[in-house]
């Protein structure tokens, strides 16, 4: 049998035969039959049907997966709401891409073709017949044709759809059951647990000793129950509340003295006023009206600062002008308007006299500048300063002044119109006393008011004076622990473990520390070359020395004790004899620059270690008030013998013997020795 | 020849092939595949070893075959005393009638269209080596001349895989002159039942011949122009190429087992053992099925295995099981992953 190598059908003549265009698959099908080519492309288009379907749902369960991890970190705050959504549009996208891609990728060669063959068992006729029939006619053999002819007739019978069945895949249950645990991951609530290792507020609280607690809060017990005004009784109760929280160890060191200033801040408003300036205008006010007959009672009681009583006389010396019956005479009337005239011009002249004086102080003051510019000497330089200093000081008198005018403007005014009335009519004038008299009481009212302000003020510079001589930490307890030993023993409730009334031994130490902290002074002695000889033996009995912050802010040299205990009054004692060497008597102290200059050393003094003889018999003052402490107070009443000392405190306090530095440590003495309930 | 001719064609070819067949099938019960695959050689023009123990009718069959093909046929039991000449023939001496002598030519039992080579490994190299020009090349030369053999030429050869004493292995050329190796298989009860009523019985069967060399040529013409696509004959040769350790799509029996891989002959042979196939199944085309089904008997006396795969007692069916499981044939599935993007 011959080899057939040229069909006897023209294949480019047959019906079954036409181009193809437009194939989305790689093949080429130019002259393939439609029969089969309908049904391969029929079954290819499923088959990335199919396949798309594939990659999607495998790809939806990855996103699935991704938007779980996204809902997962946006539940444990890992990322935010809108990185969220920005993910899941990003995943969804990536979805429909996926899908997309595998439904347009083309699919291999013939693949339509060749599921058909396999699903209809055709043993490969489709694809064959299709490749034949890409081949030139010259090249395709007879059985070629025949292959193609039969592929056709088995293409008839070709069903795609069976062969190429869309299918929902299994990675579409997956898909379904990672939404639903997205959506359940989505819809669970993650209860955020409050931590409860919040730490507590750590404060170091700030500590004082109960007595002074005690006392601070008997000052304020008597500040409010002393009649004094809503605003005084306010400002307690406040700082009342700070104490309690002081006790309570509520607050910490910043905490008081933040409050402590807020509280003084409080206290300052509207005390431009200086009282004692007031109280100096009206005495002289009073001195006017003494000289007027109708008058005098009122000016005696303002001149004397009573002025409760000058209004209540004021008020009288108004009624007694309203009454016909009783009219005074006109000389007595005369006089009367005099004195008020006066009175009305004392502020005024008060006034001119200060910027007289300052004006003149003033050009003194430049006078001497440019002298002492000339002459460059010391003496003058020091004139100079002291000068100066007494400008600024009236300038500050000159500033109260023009407050305290403005406080007494509405009296000023009063008594000036009651004078031009007194002129004219009585009645008017009584009137125009009368509204004086309510002057002056409002007056009283506001210096009663400044009064127990001053007060509270004072009290609150206490406490914090208190309060930075109190060390933090265990620095503050030991201080603590000292100031209680020393107010006991100083009630007289431990005795001391000797119960001998020297001042020796341990007893003696502990209490010298407590002293160390209450005095502090000597340290600061060692400024002057006396205080200094004295620092230099105490320094050997105790070898301790600290700087502390003292009142006013002022750094000031703290030298503890030792056990005598020597250096805590001398520095008293010796201003206290300073002041008497101008005096009567002889005074025991000496001169101050008595080594001379820093530079210029006087070689004829001798340094010489001076201490009191302990005779057994009482020793210096100090020693008997300290024994006293110590042992209590016996004989008599504590609290008369308390009142006894304190009064003398305080009277040097207020002559200002006492230096400034000093005089907290003075009144912190006092208050630590202050009698307590039953004493 | 139009279409339809080639259908009539083609019908009675295969008309004639089944008869074929039937008519085996009256000496053979069973054996289907290996009478298929015999019929296929002869098609093919190969020739055929088959290996089986003694007594499943090997030899029967090659006798059954010979009677149904008006063909010469004869029969050389091999032994180690055979000697080549045994095979080709010889010259002799030849006393002329009108006096005189000369030399003769003898033509051995290798000139006839179908020669049996019983226990062809029992024969020595030297002797089995006298048939590689005759299969090959279908002609015989004895000195300086060289007689051609006639056509259709087909050896079929016997060996007995089990005694191994004595015997020569056939060497891998004279192996791969073999178009199918079949191994014949034990018959099942029921064949065994009706192998006993036909030889123990006083009925002889006698063989009609059915097929004449003309026809047979005819018809090993035609199965040579089914057509093969470009992607069935690719995968003809990816499937072969898979069967080197060193080929690019070698599984790993492949790799560790096979000491050489199966020559380009394995891949005529499979080849034309599925046109075959196919034109015997009435279609114009090979299909990749037809190519799988060929793959065994065309190749598994083609691959040669390593010591390792000698001593761990692999079989070349399962190298080539292997191959053909990891070679797709590119058709996609639609419920299947890889659709062959």
């Amino acid at each position: 049998m011959p080899v057939v190598n040229s069909p006897d059908v023209p294949l480019e003549s047959a019906t079954y035969l036409r181009p193809c265009h437009g194939d989305r698959t790689r093949m080429s099908m130019a002259g393939a039959p439609v029969e089969i080519l309908d049904r391969v492309r029929s079954a290819e288009r499923r088959l990335r049907t199919v396949r798309a379907i594939r990659v999607g749902a495998w790809a939806l369960c990855a996103a699935w997966s991704f938007a779980i991890a996204l809902v997962a970190l946006r539940k444990f705050h890992g990322i935010g709401e809108r990185g969220v959504r920005q993910g899941l549009a990003g995943l969804a996208a990536a979805v429909v891409a996926a899908t997309l891609v595998a439904y347009v990728w083309p699919v291999a060669r013939f693949a339509g073709a060749r599921v058909l063959d396999r699903f209809h068992g055709f043993h490969d006729r489709l694809a064959s017949a299709l490749e034949f029939s890409e081949m030139s006619s010259a090249t395709r053999t007879l059985f070629m044709v025949a292959a193609i002819d039969d592929a056709i007739s088995l293409a008839r019978t070709a069903q795609p759809p069976r062969a190429v069945p869309l299918r929902v895949p299994r990675a579409f249950g997956l898909a379904l059951l990672l939404a639903g645990c997205c959506l359940w991951l989505s819809r669970l609530e993650i209860r955020e647990r409050v931590s409860s290792t919040v730490e507590p507020h750590m404060i170091d609280p700030f500590e004082l000793a109960p007595d002074d607690i005690d006392e601070v809060r008997e000052f304020l017990e008597r500040a409010k129950s002393n009649g004094a005004g809503e605003e005084v009784k306010t400002a307690a109760v406040e700082i009342e509340r700070l104490v309690d929280d002081i006790a309570a160890h509520r607050i910490d060191r910043t905490e008081t003295f933040r409050r402590i200033e807020g509280l003084d801040r409080k206290l300052s408003e509207g005390r431009d006023v200086d009282p004692q300036v007031v109280a100096r205008i009206l005495e002289r006010i009073g001195h006017e009206l003494e000289k007027a007959e109708l008058s005098r009672r009122a000016g005696e009681a303002l001149a004397k600062s009573r002025l409760d009583e000058a209004a209540d006389e004021l008020r009288r010396l108004s009624a007694h002008l309203r009454r016909p019956s009783d009219r005074p005479s006109s000389a007595s009337i005369e006089r009367l308007r005099g004195a008020l005239e006066k009175a009305a011009a004392q502020v005024a002249q008060r006034r001119q006299e200060l910027d007289e004086q300052r004006r003149r102080v003033a050009d003194d003051l430049l006078k001497r500048r440019a002298s002492a510019a000339d002459a460059g000497e010391e003496g003058e330089h020091s004139l100079v300063d002291r000068q100066q200093r007494e400008l600024e000081r009236l300038d500050r008198d000159i500033a109260a002044e023009s407050e305290a005018e403005r406080s007494l403007e509405q009296l000023d005014r009063e008594l000036e119109q009651a004078a031009a009335d007194l002129a004219k009519d009585l009645g008017i004038s009584a009137d125009e006393i009368g509204r004086s008299a309510e002057d002056v009481h409002r007056v009283a009212g506001e210096q009663m008011t400044r009064r127990e302000k001053e007060e509270l003020r004072d009290k609150l510079r206490e406490l914090r004076d208190l309060a930075r001589q109190q060390p933090n930490g265990a620095d503050g307890q030991r201080r603590l622990v000292q100031v209680r030993q020393f107010g006991r023993s100083a009630r007289g409730e431990s005795g001391g473990p000797s119960g001998s009334d020297g001042v020796g031994g341990s007893e003696g130490s502990a209490q010298d520390r407590a002293m160390g902290e209450a005095d502090g002074a000597p340290g600061a002695a060692g400024e002057s070359p006396q205080r200094n000889a004295q620092g230099g033996a105490e320094g050997a009995a105790t070898g301790g020395e600290t700087w502390i912050l003292g009142p006013n802010g002022e750094k000031v040299l703290m030298l503890s004790k030792g056990p005598q205990g020597q250096g805590q009054s001398p520095p008293g004692a010796e201003g206290e004899s300073g002041q008497a060497m101008g005096g009567r008597t002889w005074g025991n102290g000496h001169d101050p620059n008595i080594r001379g200059k820093a530079t210029q050393l006087k070689a004829t003094t001798v340094d010489t270690d001076v201490s009191g003889a302990d005779t057994g018999q009482g020793g210096s003052r100090r020693q008997v008030i300290h024994g006293a402490a110590q042992r209590g107070f016996v004989s008599r009443a504590y609290k008369n013998v308390f009142r006894e000392y304190e009064t003398v405190a305080e009277v040097s306090l207020a002559k200002e013997e006492i230096p400034g530095g000093y005089r907290f440590f003075v009144k912190r003495y006092f208050q630590l020795i202050r009698p307590r309930d039953g004493q | 020849m139009d279409i339809e001719t080639l259908r009539t064609e083609l019908s009675a070819c295969r008309q004639r092939i089944e008869a074929l067949r039937e008519e085996i099938a009256k000496s053979i019960v069973g054996q289907r595949e290996i009478v298929d695959g015999v019929i296929t050689c002869m098609l093919a023009g190969g020739h055929t070893l088959l290996e089986g123990v003694p007594g499943l009718g090997k030899t029967r069959l090659v006798r059954a075959l010979a009677s149904t093909l008006s063909l010469s046929f004869s029969r050389i039991q091999f032994t180690p005393d055979l000697m080549p000449a045994d095979i080709l023939g010889t010259t002799v001496i030849d006393d002329k009638v009108g006096g005189g002598k000369s030399f003769e030519f003898r033509n051995g039992p290798i000139f006839a269209n179908i020669v049996l080579a019983d226990e062809v490994n029992r024969a020595t190299p030297k002797t089995q080596s006298a048939l590689l020009e005759a299969m090959q090349e279908h002609r015989v030369t004895v000195g300086t001349r060289t007689h051609v053999l006639g056509e259709p030429f087909l050896v079929l050869a016997t060996q007995n895989p089990l005694e191994m004493e004595g015997t020569y292995p056939l060497p891998e050329a004279q192996l791969d002159r073999f178009f199918f190796k079949l191994r014949v298989p034990f018959p099942g009860h029921d064949d065994l039942h009706r192998i006993l009523d036909l030889t123990t019985g006083a009925d002889e069967v006698l063989l009609e011949a059915i097929l004449d060399r003309e026809k047979i040529c005819a018809m090993q013409q035609l199965v040579r122009q089914v057509a093969v696509s470009r992607a069935v004959q690719d995968y003809v040769i990816r499937l072969l190429t898979a069967t080197h350790a060193d080929g690019p799509n070698a599984p790993d029996i492949c790799k560790r087992f096979v000491r050489y891989g199966s020559s380009p002959r394995g891949a005529q042979a499979m080849l034309l053992a599925a046109k075959i196939r196919a034109f015997l199944d009435g279609r114009f085309s090979v299909a990749f099925d037809d190519v799988r089904a060929s793959a065994h008997p065309a190749l598994r006396h083609r691959v040669l295995l390593n010591f390792e795969g000698e001593a761990e007692g692999i079989q070349t069916d399962q190298v080539i099981t292997a191959v053909l499981e990891g070679i797709a044939d590119d058709a996609p599935r639609a419920d299947s992953r890889s659709e062959g993007s």
